[in-house]
């Protein structure tokens, strides 16, 4: 038995000079009741008092927290969110996502090889557990042996937009007026990369598609160019010609201008929208449905273009891209252009135009220029070719 | 092994790989991660701090015999 004299009310505290975690220690308390009397037969006996102190390993689980840090690099340099690709999560997020951005465009025409940009993605790993931390660790080691091969992506930075010149039979587009059906010619210049509908139909989708999740991401994607008007181009573009129930494809090619039978200059164009017959099939129809009756001269009631570059087209009243003549024939022309906005329309023709403020033309930032009447008509139902024009230089 | 040295091969195991299957392209989300997934958690061992004190009383037994039968030894 315990001296009750001795041990009552001691308390065994841990050392407070380590910093080390301890084990909980209990007081010592006289639990002896009654309190033996003084005359314990113990009571004066001698005995030892001991002390012992000292460390114990004690298995235990602690938490663990790492720290990520990712990094882009473009061409061996590291890059910045905004800099060629977006990181909705951050960078210092578990899982890493990027969007990659198209910081360019240029016309989709037969030349178009854009070299991709090269773009490497690594980590720093930071683990930490008891207040103590190993790291950062480079993810992969680029110390390793055998080495470890990096993560690369090669992507596109350059967004290709062809250019579409779309004339259509009938006023905004329609696909019936009265009796007659719509129809819609689609016309490419002479180098164009996509020559058939068969080509030409999902790159567009495909464009329509990666400008929507560009859109949707943030407006600035492009620098040069407005992607929420441009995809409200291409996609009037695009869903006008799906319902057309006539259609048709041409590709420009380069035509000697004559002027007293002396050639004065050579257009890219098409010098004469007669000898394009439309299919009775949409364009999404392949192969397409030959044997319709339909030409395409004196038809067109609406116009829309896409390109870049403030690209334009004019558009001729007569064949061989001429707005002079006796007073019989159908002497106007105007020009169109897309200006820095990458699509203009004119959704009717139905006008005698005089001048470029007489036309209605979307959206802002597209423009008509040049409009010649020299009998003065409607313009409507009297295209007869149509020519490829870049802007002139300032 | 020590917590720093577990520390450290938690974080040398990490490699990058990616998340699904969609080609990189401008405009198309693409995800990475780190493998294996970090624990939350490690087992290890520490050092703690063990303080015991006692006392002992220098008593002997009055013979080598053991109690008579019947003794109630709760009452010695």
């Amino acid at each position: 038995m315990v001296d009750p004299g001795l041990t009552a009310n001691l308390q065994v505290l841990p050392n407070p000079t380590k910093n080390t975690p301890t084990l909980p220690i209990p007081t010592i308390m006289n639990t002896v009741s009654p309190i033996p009397p003084e005359n314990d037969l113990a009571a004066g006996t001698p005995g030892v008092f001991g002390l012992l102190t000292g460390a114990v390993p004690i298995p235990i689980q602690v938490p663990v927290s790492v720290e990520v840090k990712w990094k882009v690099k473009k061409n061996d340099a590291e890059i910045q969110p905004g800099q060629g690709y977006l990181a909705p999560k951050g960078l210092s997020s578990p899982i890493l996502e990027l969007v990659f951005l198209a910081l360019k465009i240029e016309e989709l025409d037969a030349s178009f090889s854009p070299a991709p940009d090269h773009y490497t993605i690594s980590a720093t790993v930071t683990v930490k557990a008891l207040g103590l931390s190993s790291g950062p660790v480079e993810v992969p080691d680029p110390k390793a042996n055998p080495p470890l091969p990096p993560i690369t992506l090669d992507i596109p930075a350059i967004l290709g937009i062809p250019t579409v010149l779309a004339l259509f039979r009938h006023s905004n587009y329609a696909v019936k007026s009265g009796d007659d059906l719509g129809s819609a010619l689609l016309v490419v210049p002479n180098n164009a990369a996509l020559k058939s509908a068969n080509d030409l139909v999902p790159v567009l989708d495909t464009l329509r598609e990666t400008i929507t999740r560009l859109q949707s991401f943030k407006q600035e994607t492009v620098s040069t160019l407005d992607l929420a008007t441009f995809l409200l181009g291409l996609g009037t573009l695009i869903d006008a010609v799906n319902d057309q129930p006539q259609f048709q494809l041409a590709v420009a090619k380069f035509e000697p201008v004559k002027k007293d039978d002396v050639v004065v200059r050579e257009a890219h164009g098409i010098p004469n929208l007669d000898q394009i017959i439309f299919s009775e099939s949409g364009w999404r129809v392949f192969p397409p449905r030959m044997g319709g009756k339909d030409d395409a001269a004196d038809e067109a009631s609406a116009v829309i273009l896409i390109s870049v570059g403030g690209n334009g087209v004019k558009l001729w009243g007569d064949p061989s891209f001429s707005d002079q003549g006796d007073s019989l024939g159908d002497h106007l022309s105007l020009e169109l252009f897309v200006g820095p906005v990458g699509w203009a329309t004119i959704q009717t023709l139905d006008g005698e135009f005089k001048q470029p403020t007489d036309v209605a033309v979307f959206p802002p930032g597209a423009f008509v220029q040049n409009v010649i009447n020299r009998n003065p008509k409607n313009f409507n139902d009297t295209i007869s070719s149509i020519e490829f024009i870049k802007p002139q230089p300032v | 092994m020590a917590i720093t040295d577990q520390l450290l091969q938690i974080a040398n195991a990490a490699r990058i790989v990616p998340l699904g299957t969609a080609a990189p392209d401008v405009g198309v989300p693409i995800s990475f991660a780190l493998t294996p997934a970090f624990p939350t958690s490690l087992d290890t061992v520490q050092a703690g701090d063990l303080s015991a004190i006692w006392l002992t009383k220098d008593v002997r037994f009055a013979d080598a015999l053991g109690a008579p039968a019947g003794t109630d030894l709760s009452s010695i």
